[in-house]
């Protein structure tokens, strides 16, 4: 080898090392130097008027999710400037990997949404993002009284808060359904245990009461081919005394558990299995997103499956090819006690925090807080009564084509609290009849048994942020295959022990920890 | 100029037709579908039901797509992105393959390898980063144009080619004392139009296919190209969720799948078009001419 | 290579004496311009410097344990434990020997198909004709595998896939193509093949083009039928490009399916679909695992290095051409 060109070659890289070695270094000292610990920012110059009841002045630059609109004509960002003088410069793209590099390079976006809790901890470990507690006692009553101290500890790391939090609405959305007609048809009942499902499904197999063809009947679709599924089957998987899947983590005799500790585990996997291997369950389920499944029931062939109140369209498809299918939601399938559960919607969703460069958390703090005041907070997201929605039986409806202006509104909420915002959720969810039909069909019979996973409560714990992802993708991969196939249904046990040797003892241990303390 | 065909020929041209048309038709049918799907009405789409030809026709999506400002501001991005790029990118190729297709370069091949290396080996996304970060090229569309426009691909091919022509025409210029700049611009490009062609539509696809450059390096709504723009609109039609769903009120009959299918039919033109303007450059035996003068 | 097709050889042979101009040092130099030639290859090499070399220098934190805010100065150097950790998992072997299956499938059809169909596209002499047919053969390069993979998902599905439906309909029994181990490699390679290969023509038509017509010509007055000119003019012609294209790949040896397999595959056909890139992806690159994803970029480089040296060498042996 010539040593020319090798040598050239070698200094550059090693120039270049130095040189990001020196990148390296340089946005950590940025980093550290800015990084006062919970001193409030007010006096950082740009932010003004903070006397919460007033308008602010400020402009916030805010790092949220790719969407499609456009920024200058945007209504609800004119509707945020007018009613809280805060002028929100959309930016877009908050990918995981990028908002690291973000972070790391130091750049001033003043808030950025997010919703990967593992990350939040190591911001904050490495000062990253800064700290808001006291900064919400300063400027945030509204704030404060939104939250409860269990829902703060959420987005807070060694007891400072680090994040806004955005908590969902709270309610049912997603179910099983089936096809009322086909039941009819056939003088069943709906069934109400796993055991009477089986019966039904099998039923539906041998007698074809929609006429598709005993070749084309697909008694239960189901959308295991979404990316990193874990079995859940939300009102059925409960029958077995799990969570929403084997592997969710569940309150036993005042204990945390994995689900896989239970015999229900084994149970339910051997029942989904039974259902494949008896031609219950749609041959290409692995490979099927929850779109294809939707695509299957429009086209009629499908007796029941999993389906959320947004797919009206399934249900308008097979309305006009057969106008007298009806799609039905079950309610949650009984336990042998007789306990019917089903997780709803409820729970930490996003939360939004403030880089340690952004000259401006406390506005963004007073932004937040004049946000939840309920002087503005109809307005903003609903608009103005009986012009963009209206109320009725204290039900919440949208007025179209007003309320489309409203439609990418969403994007720029900083923060949000269930209590306030479910009910003027439903404007949304009755966008269409079918939509709104659903909607209410499924909270009807749900809304009773709804139930919080236990450890959504929970901070984020280091054993998931060390073997989080890949206890997830290993579960995934044996529980489809457990779920197909027989062979490997008959080794559950070596894969609860490699489970368990892969980091979910450890999890399932810290869970318990921090769960003791709450008593 | 034109021989007469033998029989053998007249056969065998016969069967090249019908091998390329049976397999345009396989290639084409699920195009086919794509573009059936996004002009049928939303309860058959929805069913699955589409095959090769659209059902109860529409226009919506179509009229959707067009109406939407952010689609028109995304596609002028891309254009420009494009147009710049490709230009920069084929120069630059040109301008490395030249004199790397001269065997008497001195450490000609260190020099290759030392492209070639960079083909197999990249340091990643965090000190690409950190570079673009340095050169403060953040959300300007230099940061998506400059990390692909040393295509060393695209440098292989246009070497490849100046080494394939003949070499007599360089001597006959260097003996008239011309620089080799001059031979280059104003002998071998000539030559070159297949090669050029080429190289700037594979600049040009590769830049308006660009969706993680773009991803990564912008922020700014103005500045977001085409294939962000539709991915968006493909994950907003797929979300279960419907926290995103589009415009669901005006768009009652339209299947999220056919917005997606027009979109991407919206996206495909204007490359699928680009090439067979440019064919003209392809055509045999326009390279032959200078070498008898 | 007779002496006729010599010309069209993609790299020239020196003329009698090149070793000897090469030696004569300066006055060769400035004679053949050759410091002029620098000058024209300088932007193009800065550039690459710029933006290749200068972030390889990233590649140390393979040896790291690399965090992100300390930077590659401050995080911990933990040698080869990383490269170590890949080895030693339990799933390297079976991904390791998807990828180098799955890709020298592909490669297998990747070498001869593009060629063969623009050697009949150039057939086509009615201009309008080769233009549509061209046109739609390349279209499918511009779908990303999000479409192409739905595409085949749709076509393949049990239930009302058009494959298994025309099966069924000639009274078969339906298969699951998409879950068979037995048919994932097939299916991959096809839908890629279906994908690339009409936009693989067009480099081939490039090079073509570039071939004298006169040698057509003058095969044509001698005599020889059309096969024959392509066996000796037209493959001969294009032999430099398709050893480069088939380079190419091999340097891409272990990347390369990734998206595709992605969004096609799921756990029944992990065991022979399951590759490298799709691997590393679930198994933590979104935890920030850069030192880890960078190791398995350095393996996949060197391994991909290692058979374009190769292979180049194996090539100037026996065809008397090469890259360089």
């Amino acid at each position: 080898m010539r040593m020319g060109k090798k040598g050239i070659v070698g200094s550059l890289v090693l120039a270049a090392s130095l040189t990001l070695a020196g990148c390296g270094g340089q946005s950590t000292d940025n980093a550290a130097s800015t990084a006062t610990p919970s001193a409030p920012s007010t006096a950082s110059g740009v932010s003004s008027a903070p006397a919460s009841g007033s308008k602010l002045n400020t402009q916030l630059k805010f790092l949220s999710y790719q969407d499609n609109f456009d920024p200058e004509t945007d209504y609800e960002r004119q509707a945020i400037k007018d009613m809280l003088g805060v002028d929100i410069v959309p930016t877009m793209g908050n990918d995981d990997d990028k908002v690291n590099l973000i972070l790391s390079s130091g750049q001033d976006y003043d808030m950025i949404s997010m919703n990967n809790r593992n990350l939040l901890a190591m911001y904050a470990k490495n000062k990253a993002i800064q700290p808001l507690t006291t900064l919400i006692d300063q400027y945030g009553p509204n704030l404060k009284n939104a939250f409860t101290q269990e829902e703060w500890d959420m987005v807070s790391v060694d007891g400072e808060i680090y994040a806004l939090p955005t908590f969902n609405y709270e309610a049912v959305t997603d179910g099983l359904i089936i096809r009322k007609d086909w039941l009819d048809k056939l003088g069943l009942p709906m069934p109400t245990t796993p055991d009477e499902l089986y019966q039904t499904l099998k039923a539906f197999k041998e007698q074809d009461p929609g006429g598709v063809g005993k070749d084309n009947v697909i008694p239960f679709a189901y959308h295991a081919g979404e990316d990193g599924n874990l079995l859940e089957i939300s009102g059925l998987a409960e029958a077995f005394g799990l969570g929403r899947g084997p592997t969710d983590f569940i309150e036993q005799g005042g204990k945390i558990v994995s689900g896989l500790d239970t015999p229900g585990a084994k149970e339910y996997i051997a029942y989904l299995n039974k259902l494949n291997k008896e031609d219950l369950l749609d041959p290409d389920a692995a490979a099927s997103k929850h779109d294809k499944v939707m695509e299957k029931v429009g086209a009629g062939y499908v007796g029941a499956a999993t389906m959320s109140c947004w797919d009206s369209g399934a249900v308008r498809a097979l309305k006009e090819s057969d106008p007298n299918a009806e799609l039905a939601f079950l309610p949650p399938m009984k336990d042998p006690n007789g306990n019917q559960k089903i997780s709803g919607t409820g729970g930490l969703y996003s939360f939004v925090i403030v880089p340690q460069a952004s000259k401006k958390a406390a506005d963004v703090v007073q932004y937040a807080n004049a946000f939840l005041d309920p002087a503005n907070y109809t307005k903003l997201i609903l608009g103005d009564e009986n012009v963009t929605y209206k109320v009725e039986d204290g039900k919440y409806y949208p007025i179209f084509p007003a309320f489309d202006k409203l439609n990418k509104g969403r994007w720029f909420y900083p923060v949000n609290e269930s209590k306030m915002y479910t009910p003027l959720f439903g404007a949304r969810a009755r966008k269409e009849p079918e939509m709104a039909a659903l909607w209410d069909d499924i909270n009807a019979k749900a809304d009773s048994y709804v139930y919080t996973p236990v450890v959504n409560q929970a901070p984020v714990v280091q054993a998931e942020q060390d073997f989080g992802q890949q206890l997830r993708t290993f579960s995934h991969e044996q529980l489809i295959k457990m779920m197909l196939d027989d062979s490997s249904l008959a080794k559950f046990d070596d894969f609860v022990k490699q489970w368990k040797e892969k980091g979910g003892q450890a999890l399932a241990d810290q869970y318990n920890e921090w769960y003791q303390t709450t008593k | 100029m034109i021989h007469r065909l033998t029989k053998g020929d007249r056969v065998f041209v016969a069967v090249c037709y019908t091998v390329l048309i049976v397999t345009g038709l396989l290639v084409a049918l699920p195009v086919l579908n794509l573009i059936s799907v996004s002009l049928s009405g939303g309860n058959l789409v929805y069913a699955g039901a589409i095959k090769l030809w659209p059902e109860q026709l529409q226009f919506d999506a179509y009229r959707y797509v067009i109406q939407s400002k952010t689609f028109f501001s995304a596609f002028r991005v891309s254009v420009i992105m494009t147009l710049l790029g490709s230009v920069l990118g084929l120069l630059l190729a040109v301008m490395a393959a030249y004199p790397l297709s001269k065997p008497g370069l001195p450490a000609r091949k260190w020099i290759v390898l030392a492209f070639v290396f960079t083909m197999m080996f990249s340091g990643g996304i965090v000190p690409q980063y950190l570079l673009i970060n340095k050169l403060h090229l953040l959300n300007t569309i230099w940061a998506v144009i400059f990390p692909s426009v040393t295509s060393v691909f695209n440098l292989l091919i246009v070497k490849n080619f100046f080494e394939a022509l003949p070499g007599e025409i360089e001597e006959a210029a260097k003996i008239d004392g011309a620089s080799q700049l001059k031979i280059l611009f104003t002998i071998m490009l000539p030559l070159s139009k297949p090669v050029l062609a080429t190289i700037f539509l594979f600049f040009a696809v590769g830049f308006w296919n660009d969706y993680f450059n773009a991803r990564m390096y912008i922020t700014d709504q103005h500045l977001m190209p085409l294939q962000v723009y539709l991915r968006t609109v493909i994950f907003e039609a797929q979300d279960p969720t419907g926290n995103f769903k589009l415009d669901q009120n005006s768009l009652r009959n339209v299947a999220p799948q056919s917005i997606i299918n027009a979109t991407v039919f919206l996206s495909m033109l204007p490359m699928a078009v680009l090439y067979p303007f440019l064919q003209k450059h392809f055509l045999r035996g326009m390279v032959i001419g200078s070498v008898k003068g | 290579m007779n002496q006729a097709t010599s010309e069209q050889a993609s790299v020239r042979q020196p003329a009698p004496g090149a070793k000897g101009r090469e030696r004569s040092g300066r006055k060769r130099f400035n004679r053949e311009g050759y410091l002029e030639l620098y000058l024209i290859l300088l932007p193009s090499l800065a550039l690459l410097v710029l933006f290749k070399y200068i972030p390889m220098g990233g590649l140390i934190v393979a040896f790291q344990d690399y965090n992100i805010f300390q930077g590659i100065g401050h995080s911990p150097f933990v040698g080869l434990k990383h490269f170590h950790a890949l080895f030693s998992s339990d799933e390297f072997y079976r991904v390791l020997r998807n990828t180098l299956v799955i890709n020298i499938y592909k490669l297998a059809f990747w070498v001869p198909l593009p060629a063969f169909f623009a050697i009949l596209l150039n057939e086509v002499r009615k201009l309008m004709f080769r233009k549509v047919l061209q046109t739609t053969l390349y279209l499918p390069h511009f779908l990303s595998w999000v479409i192409v993979g739905g595409v085949f998902v749709n076509l393949l599905q049990t239930h009302g896939g058009l494959v298994n439906d025309l099966i069924a309909s000639l009274g078969g029994k339906r298969v699951s193509f998409l879950l068979e181990p037995a048919y994932f490699r097939h299916i991959i390679v096809a839908s890629s093949m279906w994908k690339e290969v009409g936009w693989g023509t067009i480099v081939y038509l490039a090079a073509i083009a570039g071939i004298n017509p006169q040698l057509y010509e003058a095969a044509a007055a001698d005599g020889a039928s059309k096969l024959r000119q392509i066996r000796h003019i037209t493959i001969p012609g294009i032999g430099g490009t398709i050893v480069l294209m088939t380079m190419m790949s091999l340097g891409n040896l272990l990347g390369n399916s990734f998206e595709q397999i992605l969004i096609m595959y799921n756990p029944a056909v992990y065991n022979v679909g399951d590759v490298l890139e799709t691997y590393v992806f679930r198994n933590g690159i979104g935890q920030m695992q850069y030192s880890y994803t960078t190791a398995v970029g350095i393996f996949s480089g060197v391994v991909g290095f290692i058979l374009v040296v190769t292979a180049n060498k194996l090539c100037r042996k026996f065809f008397n051409q090469g890259m360089w």
